[in-house]
């Protein structure tokens, strides 16, 4: 069952030294339970196809072309007011950078119970225990403690990991992860990447995850779409792009994973 | 810093007695042999400036600036005396600015480029580059004489005794509009400026993206996540304003015939009122130092990041 | 770059009431309508208001406003200039050493800065010109000499970061003594605040000179000055309006047009604020 589809999406950017086509001509589709792996060079319009996704472009840029599908829903056609609802509640995202993505002067635990309560009608003694249970969920230690914190105080996975608690604290249908893993120690990648496995195989979420990283890919995605200049070059599912690749490109890129040279 | 503090204050009055000092009395024909003489001894201006300085160190904390040349009475009375009118006047100052700049800095950052923006800037340069005296003298001449809505000068009537508390306490109000509204013309253009490229830059970053895409109202989001952020700077900012409400009192005070510190300080240069001088400088000084303390301070309480170091 | 400068509206309305006040200025002589020294004690001259024999109308002492102003303009705007002039001299230089050589002169200059940052510079102004004396030359120095402490840590700071970069390791693998360095490399990339800087204290010396000769310690009487002008309107506040108006307006009109022109070039030459 199609949850997300993607048709013929075009985000321009009009700037004064011209136009710039971040995506042009984009389409794909999710289907429910499925993880969907974009890859692509840095500049190839992921991320932008992501936001264009959760209509979270600004100016200079605009949706020119194409439609958003979401559960039978046209996202271009929404209104501003109930698209805000779809936001954080139907479809989340977690960003690359956690850090600069958390706001330095709100504590952890106001940040998440805020998303709560925007969506849920509940007092915010229960949005605060809920933001306990999700803290706990992303295996964050000492919850209590941290939902007292400020962001600067935590370790880059940790607030990568209250990120994820954020975005999945309604329970959203389709996960957006937007290079969750490119900013954090390889360590930490490790870490997140298992959490990711863990969310994938307990809930029944889908999940769009965006990275330049086919290893990434390799460990969590059922299909893949690759990415380049604004286009769709190829997509496929994860064994046919691996090991069967049509496009050059797709090739380029997989023939750059470094691989580790066995001497004995 | 406490030993950065020491050494400014140190600093700063070591500057003061070597310099005028002997200036003064060398320009004072007026001042006879013997008198100069006595004048030395009293004020140990005979003892080498190493001396002089420590003698004047110590008078200095015990808060004795000696008394007025004019009236003799001791000069911490006489500053004593006008202090609060000067305070009153820059705290009501500050509080209007602030209550002013805010919200224009946070409205005009809101829209930018729009029509009201530009408007709003051209406002705030014109108000950046008028000559406080000037504005002062144009309110007096256009709200005070001919539409005669304010009082322009003094800070009470002759006749306050015979005032209830509430009525001496509403012509105190009005009296101190037009000051409050001069002296706060120049500081409001910077501060709202400021709060709009504060709130512009605050409004780029990230965690504005993450808060719209958690689904959250604009209004929210611009309130609660970019403007909480915003403020942080304009706290510091505060202490750059307080010497310049000092310094301006001196101005303000002259031409409202306010009972204050500057007006004090003024009339104590124009009358060669050495102590007086000596000592209301002192005090500024003091004043802005405590004023940038507390700027440190109340940046420490807003902003988490640095609570803890 | 320098088109991008003189595309920029609010610099070039900027410039061009700049260059017309400097132009009035300088050919004074020429502009003028009467004598600004010509006393009228006749009192069918005294305090006249704005006509066609006298544009701006007549002082107490049936002096035409209008040529005083002009005058007026040649000692604000030299005064303005030159304080400026000291003031770049002092806070470019001091910054420079600071950051460039770092170490206990950096904090030492640093130290002093905070110390004259603290004191209410305009208190120490007045102090100074009333027990030296007012005079033209005292009011541009003291001016000069309480201004230059923001410029100097905008230099430090450029030189600060620049010292760090490739082309100054560079030049000093080469062999390039110290002031070389400074001088031939750093400076020219440290301009651009310095620029700024000029421009906008200009428009403030301007408002510090007629704050103090409305004060009676600036500019003396009777040289005509903007500040000095407004002071005597003062005692006609109520029936001679022109005599406070005028004067006011120039120096706001004036003081506009360089923090036009210095905010202007700061929006152009500072990158991050032109996305905003």
């Amino acid at each position: 069952m199609t949850l997300l589809e993607v048709k013929n999406l075009s985000t321009y950017f009009y700037t004064k030294d011209g136009v710039r086509k971040a995506v042009d001509g984009v389409s794909f589709s999710i289907d429910m339970g499925e993880t969907l792996g974009i890859v692509g060079e840095s500049g190839s319009g992921k991320t932008v196809t992501a936001l264009s996704i959760l209509r979270l472009i600004d100016e200079p840029g605009r949706i020119v072309n194409g439609g958003i599908m979401f559960d039978g829903v046209s996202l271009i056609s929404l209104s501003d007011e109930k698209m805000r609802a779809v936001r954080g509640k139907d479809i989340s995202i977690v960003f690359q950078e956690p850090l600069t993505a958390l706001n330095p002067v709100m504590t952890i635990g106001e940040q998440i119970t805020e998303q709560i309560l925007a969506h849920k009608k509940i007092s915010k003694k229960e949005a605060g225990k809920r933001a306990i249970e999700l803290m706990a969920e992303v295996h964050l230690s000492r919850p209590e403690e941290i939902f007292y914190e400020y962001p600067h105080r935590l370790s880059g996975g940790m607030r990568q990991r209250a990120m994820i608690a954020m975005a999945l604290s309604l329970r959203p249908r389709l996960l957006i992860a937007d290079e969750p893993t490119t900013a954090l120690d390889v360590t930490i990648q490790a870490e997140i990447l298992e959490l990711f496995r863990e969310i994938k195989e307990k809930h029944d979420m889908s999940i769009l995850f965006i990275t330049h990283d086919f290893g990434i890919v390799a460990q969590l995605a059922d299909r893949v779409c690759v990415m380049q200049k604004g286009r769709v070059v190829e997509e496929g599912s994860v064994d046919e792009i691996f090991y069967s690749p049509k496009e050059d490109y797709t090739k380029e890129l997989l023939a750059a994973i470094p691989k580790i040279p066995f001497s004995f | 810093m406490l030993i950065g503090i020491s050494l400014i204050t140190l600093i700063m009055m070591h500057a003061s007695p070597a310099d005028p000092a002997s200036i003064r009395y060398g320009l004072n024909p007026e001042v006879s042999g013997s008198a100069r003489a006595q004048f030395r001894e009293l004020y140990n201006l005979d003892k080498p400036v190493r001396t002089q300085f420590v003698l004047w160190l110590k008078r200095i904390v015990k808060l004795d600036f000696g008394n007025s040349f004019i009236d003799d009475v001791p000069v911490i009375r006489k500053i004593g005396e006008r202090l609060p009118a000067t305070l009153l006047l820059g705290i009501i100052s500050m509080l209007v600015i602030y209550l002013i700049a805010i919200p224009l800095g946070v409205s005009s950052a809101v829209r930018p480029n729009t029509l009201y923006d530009k408007i709003m800037t051209v406002v705030v340069f014109v108000g950046y580059a008028t000559p406080t005296f000037w504005f002062a003298l144009l309110l007096i001449m256009f709200f005070g004489i001919h539409l005669g809505w304010f009082p322009i000068s003094g800070m009470r009537p002759w006749y306050v005794e015979y005032y209830s508390f509430f009525d001496s306490f509403k012509d105190l109000m009005w009296r101190l509009v037009l000051p409050v509204a001069a002296t706060s013309l120049v500081s409001l253009a910077g501060i709202s400026r400021y709060m709009r490229s504060s709130m512009l830059e605050a409004l780029h970053q990230d965690y504005i993206r993450t808060a719209r895409a958690k689904g959250l109202r604009d209004t929210r989001v611009v309130y609660k996540h970019a403007l909480k952020n915003a403020l942080l700077p304009i706290v510091t900012i505060a202490s750059m304003i307080i010497p310049s409400l000092i310094g301006g009192s001196f101005i303000i005070e002259t031409i409202f015939a306010w009972p204050g510190m500057g007006r004090l300080g003024y009339e104590a240069i124009m009358n060669y009122d050495y102590p007086v001088v000596m000592g209301v400088g002192v005090i500024a000084t003091f004043l802005t130092l405590l004023g940038l303390i507390l700027a440190d301070i109340m940046y420490a309480v807003v902003d988490p990041r640095i609570r803890y170091e | 770059m320098s088109k991008e400068i003189l595309k920029n509206k609010q610099i070039l309305f900027g410039l061009t009431v700049i260059i017309i006040m400097y132009a009035v200025a300088i050919f004074a002589p020429l502009v003028a309508t009467h004598d600004p020294n010509a006393l009228n004690l006749d009192h069918k001259e005294r305090l006249l208001p704005p006509s066609k024999e006298h544009l701006l109308g007549t002082d107490d002492l049936g002096r035409d406003l209008f040529s005083r102003m002009v005058y007026g303009a040649r000692i604000s705007l030299s005064i303005g200039f030159i304080a400026v002039a000291i003031m770049l001299l002092i806070g470019v230089v001091l910054g420079a050493i600071a950051g460039y050589h770092g170490g206990w002169i950096d904090s030492l200059i640093m130290r002093i800065i905070e110390v004259m940052m603290c004191f209410p510079s305009f208190y120490l102004i007045l102090m100074i010109l009333a027990f030296l004396g007012p005079s033209i030359v005292y009011v541009m120095i003291v001016i000069g000499i309480t201004s230059w402490m923001g410029l100097a840590r905008l230099v430090r700071a450029e030189f600060l970061s620049l010292r760090e970069r490739d082309f100054t390791i560079a030049a000093r693998a080469l062999g390039a003594s110290d002031s070389r360095i400074a001088f031939r490399h750093i400076l020219p990339n440290a301009l651009a605040p310095v620029f700024v800087s000029a421009t906008l204290n200009l428009g403030g010396a301007i408002l510090l000179e007629s704050g103090l000769s409305f004060l009676g310690l600036g500019v003396q009487i009777p040289t005509p000055s903007w500040g000095n002008i407004i002071s005597t309107g003062r005692f006609y506040i109520d029936s001679a309006w022109w005599l406070t108006l005028f004067p006011g307006l120039a120096i706001l009109v004036t003081v506009l047009s360089f923090y036009l022109v210095g905010e202007g070039l700061r929006t152009i030459l500072d990158p991050r604020l032109q996305k905003l």
